[in-house]
């Protein structure tokens, strides 16, 4: 189970958003994808999800090619985009379960999938409140597990812990440690150097649309010569000369 | 398929809980039959049979017969008050009249007698009576003109030299129908008030909440969820036209419009005919809704262009009712206006054709049709889907 990247490119008018980014993210790890805020992740992430067409390059979602058969890489992942919009006036069950059946689950399974999701997550006691007063933390479970509920084979996991709290993001992290443990291929993007090293098995470090460092946190800081990861990081960023 | 079924049962859910969309389905349709039953009851008022028309006549003395003559008919003489100009102007007083000294000189000798009707023109209910006075003093002075003409033993006939004479061909029906005109704006209406809300809530109120790049994420096609999320609309604005009937016919059932010299007779058939010409209208009216609020950037662009779309149905309507017009075989191929004819003829009891109806409910569908393949393109471009 692996995604590639093969020489993607995209250009949204005279901006050249990813010129040229490849890499693979294999089964049973985690690879985290750095970057500065505009360097391209989201927008790698749309190409491999299908909403944007690379001008140049592909994208294989377990070997399945998502310029031809997008149908057929989307049954094979869970995404939680950049966007994470729920439905205000559904409750948090109701959510997940819309993902579910739009997933083909129905009946036993479905309610099985949600209720393991919502345990898992700890979202019980809130399950059945409509959306609309959930707190940030809330809302990221929720949009997490109705990501998950069809037990995808590859997880593609936007910036998840983007403006959450402590407990939120601890919540976020475990649930990516046990997608790792039950063999899944994880691909996770954020723009903190901590997490990532926290978390990831493989880091890769984009900028200005490029992949300019790649591999386990040790070989990043021989890669940038510096022995602290920030500075590491800040090194590699700068050498694109960001605008 | 099944994802069709999946985000139309979403939708439907999504927007019985929303307050602005029920109101606009269930609570816009009383509004139109309120209206025109309560127009009904305001003209029944104004046609009620003449009531006794109320003045002061100052020199009274000066035409007893006259005076009689118009005490005979229907005309009440109050006592003169205080003010009698004061009077006129607060409406307690239709006219007053004002015979001078000289008038029964003025008969003997054959001059033109003046007498003067003072009415205030502000108000209209004086200026009928003001009318109906003018008439009986007209009657009374031709009744001795045409004695005079007899004493000189000339035929009184020989004054009127044309005579006009007026056939009214309209029917009971096509008179009710005149005030029935209005019935079917609001049916018409109704198809595009409906499914507003839920057509802006699924299209651009889905993007700007962030919900649509994880909806389209799904191995479903755009056309199953732009179809599901038509569907939905039409939901609501078929419901909105069903009320809108229904609430009509209650109307006239509950209320006593009979009584009020206004021939209605709005009976289930009528009311079978009419949805039946106006039905067609809803997924047509919620296909273009949609089209346009998933074109417009924002939720408040998207609001600003479906209330635009509102005046064509509205202007149509209101011309229509101003004017009402005889449907012709091409009516039935535009759409709207085809049903719009199509409803006005059906209140008339005028026959229509089934290949008419047929047409027209051929024409909204294969655009609704059309629209919603547009709107499943729409989604396929990136600008649609990330917004511009």
């Amino acid at each position: 189970m692996t995604l590639e990247f093969c020489g993607l490119r995209k250009r949204f008018g005279s901006v050249e958003a990813v010129r040229g980014v490849s890499f693979v993210a294999r089964d049973g790890a985690v690879t985290g994808l750095l970057g500065p805020n505009g360097a391209g992740k989201t927008t790698c992430l749309r190409m491999l999800t299908g909403l944007l067409t690379p001008d140049g390059g592909t994208v294989r979602v377990d070997g399945l090619d998502v310029a031809v058969d997008s149908d057929g890489a989307r049954r094979r992942m869970g995404v939680l985009p950049d966007a994470r919009g729920l439905y205000p006036r559904l409750s948090a069950r109701e959510n997940i379960a819309y993902y579910g059946r739009l997933r083909g689950l129905a009946g036993a399974r479905l309610r099985r999938a949600v209720d393991g999701w919502i345990e898992r997550l700890g979202l019980g006691e809130v399950a059945d409140r409509r959306v609309q007063g959930f707190s940030q933390g809330e809302r990221a479970k929720v949009a997490l597990a109705r990501a998950l509920v069809h037990d995808p084979p590859n997880v593609v996991l936007d910036e998840p812990t983007n403006g959450l709290d402590v407990m939120s993001t601890r919540a976020v992290r475990e649930v990516v440690r046990m997608l790792r443990a039950q063999g899944r291929c994880v691909l996770f993007s954020s723009h903190i150097m901590q997490e990532v090293s926290a978390l990831c098995d493989v880091i890769v470090v984009v900028a200005g649309g490029r992949v300019v460092a790649e591999g386990d946190a040790a070989s990043i800081l021989r890669a940038a010569r510096r022995d602290d990861l920030e500075e590491a990081f800040v090194a590699l960023v700068g050498q694109e000369g960001r605008p | 398929m099944s994802a069709f079924w999946t985000v139309l049962g979403k939708e439907l859910l999504d927007a019985v809980r929303d307050r602005r969309s029920l109101f606009a389905a269930l609570l816009y349709p009383l509004f139109g039959p309120i209206l025109v039953v309560g127009m009904y009851a305001w003209m029944g008022k104004q046609q009620a049979p003449d009531r006794p028309v109320q003045v002061v006549v100052v020199g009274e003395d000066h035409a007893p017969r006259f005076r009689a003559f118009l005490e005979a008919h229907g005309v009440e003489f109050r006592p003169a008050p205080s003010d009698p100009e004061a009077a006129l102007a607060e409406g307690d007083l239709d006219a007053i009249v004002e015979i001078p000294s000289s008038f029964g000189e003025d008969l003997r000798a054959q001059r033109p007698a003046v007498v003067r009707i003072v009415t205030n023109g502000s108000r209209p209910k004086t200026l009928r009576a003001a009318a109906r006075l003018e008439r009986l003093v007209d009657r009374y002075g031709r009744g001795i003109g045409l004695s005079r003409l007899l004493l000189r033993g000339v035929d009184p006939r020989i004054v009127q030299a044309v005579a006009p004479e007026r056939v009214d061909l309209s029917t009971e029906r096509s008179r009710a129908a005149m005030v029935l005109g209005f019935l079917p704006l609001f049916v018409v209406l109704a198809a595009f008030v409906g499914g507003m809300y839920v057509a802006t809530d699924a299209s651009a109120g889905e993007r700007e909440r962030g919900s649509l790049e994880p909806l389209l994420l799904h191995p479903v096609s755009r056309a199953a969820i732009v179809a599901a999320k038509w569907a939905a609309t039409s939901v609501f604005a078929v419901t909105s036209v069903l009320f809108t009937a229904v609430a009509m016919w209650a109307a006239f059932r509950l209320l006593p419009v009979e009584g009020l010299g206004v021939p209605v007779e709005v009976d289930a058939w009528l009311l079978l005919e009419l949805v039946i010409v106006a039905l067609p209208v809803a997924p047509l009216a919620a296909s273009l809704q949609l089209l346009l609020a998933f074109f417009a950037r924002t939720f408040k662009e998207a609001q600003t262009y479906l209330s635009l779309l509102i005046f064509v149905p509205m202007l149509l309507g209101i011309v229509t009712t101003a004017d009402p017009i005889v449907p012709r075989a091409w009516m039935s191929l535009v759409p709207v206006l085809g049903p719009v004819a199509a409803l006005g003829a059906v209140l008339r009891g005028d026959v229509l054709p089934p290949s008419f109806v047929a047409a027209s409910v051929v024409v909204s569908l294969v655009l609704a049709a059309v629209a919603v393949a547009v709107a499943s393109r729409l989604l396929q471009s990136e600008r649609i889907v990330f917004g511009r």
